[in-house]
């Protein structure tokens, strides 16, 4: 949480995102085992965890005001990136106090919230804001309460209506997306909004998936971890913008894949909001770039070995086909073979 | 692979329906099939400005796919539990028909949606949000951003289209060239 004092990262050419050791040690590596495939890796949300992005609800890193500045930025270039249906009035409420309740606990240095009845006052130290405002009523804050609070955070948010036995995409902040569209899939079912995904519904996993989900409790909130890889720090991987970054896929070589190929890893939380009973769905990116991923021989090896024997239909689908073999054949040297603990930590 | 699309199949009479309505797009589309129940209408479009609505009769005639869309809006809006709508036609007509029932509340057992007739689909451009009726094959230019597009087999019910997403130029060339080694 060093240099929080200003906006250094860019997101967007010329970009310009580095890590601390500090952010590579604490960056949730996605791979327990040597090889991969879907599963249900779901697990309760309790602080602490493997490493320490795990430890807070919602986790705050060094580049929480670069991330919000790219937000807002991509947010006034595009506003269909945030959309939330009428009904999920009472949903934005509970989210919003979720968001205020967490940071200010578990980051009071940064983030203080005073309540008296419905009167509240929210101070954010890093990006400035200072705001009182009723609970409740909507006209006392500049803008919709979850535009407010999810602009304030890290990552993509999703707000999912429970009816008719299933969860609806009825809402959300989109601006980090692993090349998914909140436009074109809110109003969908859980089942429907994963249709493009390959294999893991004849897997069972989303009918898994989504039976779990339903029973989600308050208070109780659950975790996991999701990954592609990307081609630069980019945050906006949207299909909307694909004409833009697509085309990095194809600019991977010998001498830059280091630098240019990241990990990208979704720490995924999921809350049962309480007066809405809605699902809240958390999605918070992380971008590691190959050579810092280095620095943890551990994480290298098991990389090497992740992606060397990946499912061709998921390398597909994941959009790995134009660098994959120029990543396996990077990392090879780097690893001897040796069997590794289980586990994601970086020892 | 799983889907998002329309949950089509050959229309056939719900009996546990308490009144039934069947929009067509055209009168040579087949009713459901089944015990044909005692309370049933049928409206069907006829491409005319000389027909007039019947308010008594099983059997309404429509002057155009709009014509039929407003007055379904304005029927379900009043409609009570235990409606059955079906509804036969293009995939572009489904589409609209499942997007007023989706905004009336209906449920997913108290409409269905027959075999499409024809190939012509409705694309939205996922970068420009143009929407294109009547695409019969798998690409497209944009009207709206001039991107060729691809239409994916990804189906929005809120906005009754399929997504159609472009390619760089330059990935394009590399799967060509990683293709042929």
């Amino acid at each position: 949480m060093s240099g929080q004092t200003q906006i250094r990262d860019s997101y967007r050419p010329p970009f310009r995102v580095d890590n601390s050791e500090e952010t590579i040690l604490r960056f949730p590596f996605p791979f327990p085992e040597d090889n991969y495939m879907y599963s249900m890796n779901i697990e309760p949300h309790v602080k602490g965890g493997p490493v320490e992005a795990m430890s807070h609800t919602f986790d705050v890193d060094e580049h929480y005001i670069g991330e919000c500045a790219e937000k807002a930025r991509i947010l006034a270039e595009d506003p269909k990136r945030c959309m939330v249906l009428p009904h999920m009035r009472d949903a934005e409420w509970d989210f919003l106090e979720l968001g205020m309740d967490s940071l200010s606990s578990d980051y009071p240095e940064h983030f203080t919230l005073k309540k008296e009845g419905n009167d509240w006052s929210w101070e954010n130290h890093l990006l400035n804001i200072s705001q009182s405002f009723v609970f409740g009523d909507a006209a006392t804050l500049p803008l919709a309460p979850f535009e407010y609070m999810a602009r304030q955070m890290q990552g993509d948010f999703t707000l999912h209506d429970q009816r008719e036995n299933d969860l609806w995409m009825d809402g959300g902040m989109v601006t980090s997306q692993a090349d998914w569209s909140l436009k074109f899939d809110m109003g969908m079912s859980f089942r429907q909004w994963h249709a493009p995904v390959p294999k893991a519904s004849e897997m069972g996993i989303f009918d898994r998936g989504l039976r779990f989900l339903l029973m989600l409790q308050y208070g109780r909130p659950v975790r996991r971890l999701n990954w592609t890889m990307t081609i630069n720090p980019r945050l906006d991987t949207s299909p909307e913008n694909y004409m833009i970054w697509g085309e990095d896929r194809a600019s991977v070589t010998a001498e830059n894949v280091a630098e240019k190929v990241h990990l990208r890893v979704e720490l995924q939380t999921l809350y049962r909001l309480p007066r809405s009973n809605a699902v809240l769905f958390a999605i918070r990116c992380y971008l590691m770039p190959i050579k810092d991923i280095m620095t943890v021989p551990k994480w290298r090896k098991r990389l090497h070995r992740v992606l060397r024997d990946l499912d061709p239909a998921l390398a597909s689908y994941k959009g790995l086909d134009l660098f994959r073999p120029t990543v396996v054949e990077f990392l090879r040297p780097y690893d001897d073979g040796a069997p590794l603990s289980s586990g994601i930590q970086s020892v | 692979m799983g889907t998002s699309e329309l949950p089509y199949r050959p229309l056939t009479f719900d009996t546990d329906g308490r009144r039934h309505l069947f929009v067509r797009e055209n009168g040579m589309l087949a009713f459901p099939e089944g015990v044909r129940p005692a309370v049933f209408e049928v409206w069907t479009i006829e491409h005319s400005s000389l027909v007039k609505v019947e308010p008594d009769t099983g059997d309404v005639q429509m002057r155009s796919t709009a014509d039929l869309l407003e007055r379904l809006v304005h029927r379900l809006a009043r409609e009570k539990v235990g409606l059955r709508l079906y509804a036969a036609g293009r995939p572009d007509f489904l589409a609209k028909v499942a997007k007023v029932a989706d905004e009336a509340g209906l449920c997913s057992g108290e409409i269905m949606l027959g075999e499409p007739v024809g190939p012509e689909r409705r694309v939205f451009c996922v970068h420009c949000d143009t929407l294109h009726d009547g695409v019969s094959g798998d690409t497209l230019m944009c009207q709206g951003c001039g991107t060729k597009l691809s239409v994916r087999n990804h189906y929005s019910r809120a906005l009754g289209a399929y997504m159609g997403g472009g390619e760089p130029a330059v990935v394009i060339a590399a799967m060509e060239a990683v293709a042929h080694g």
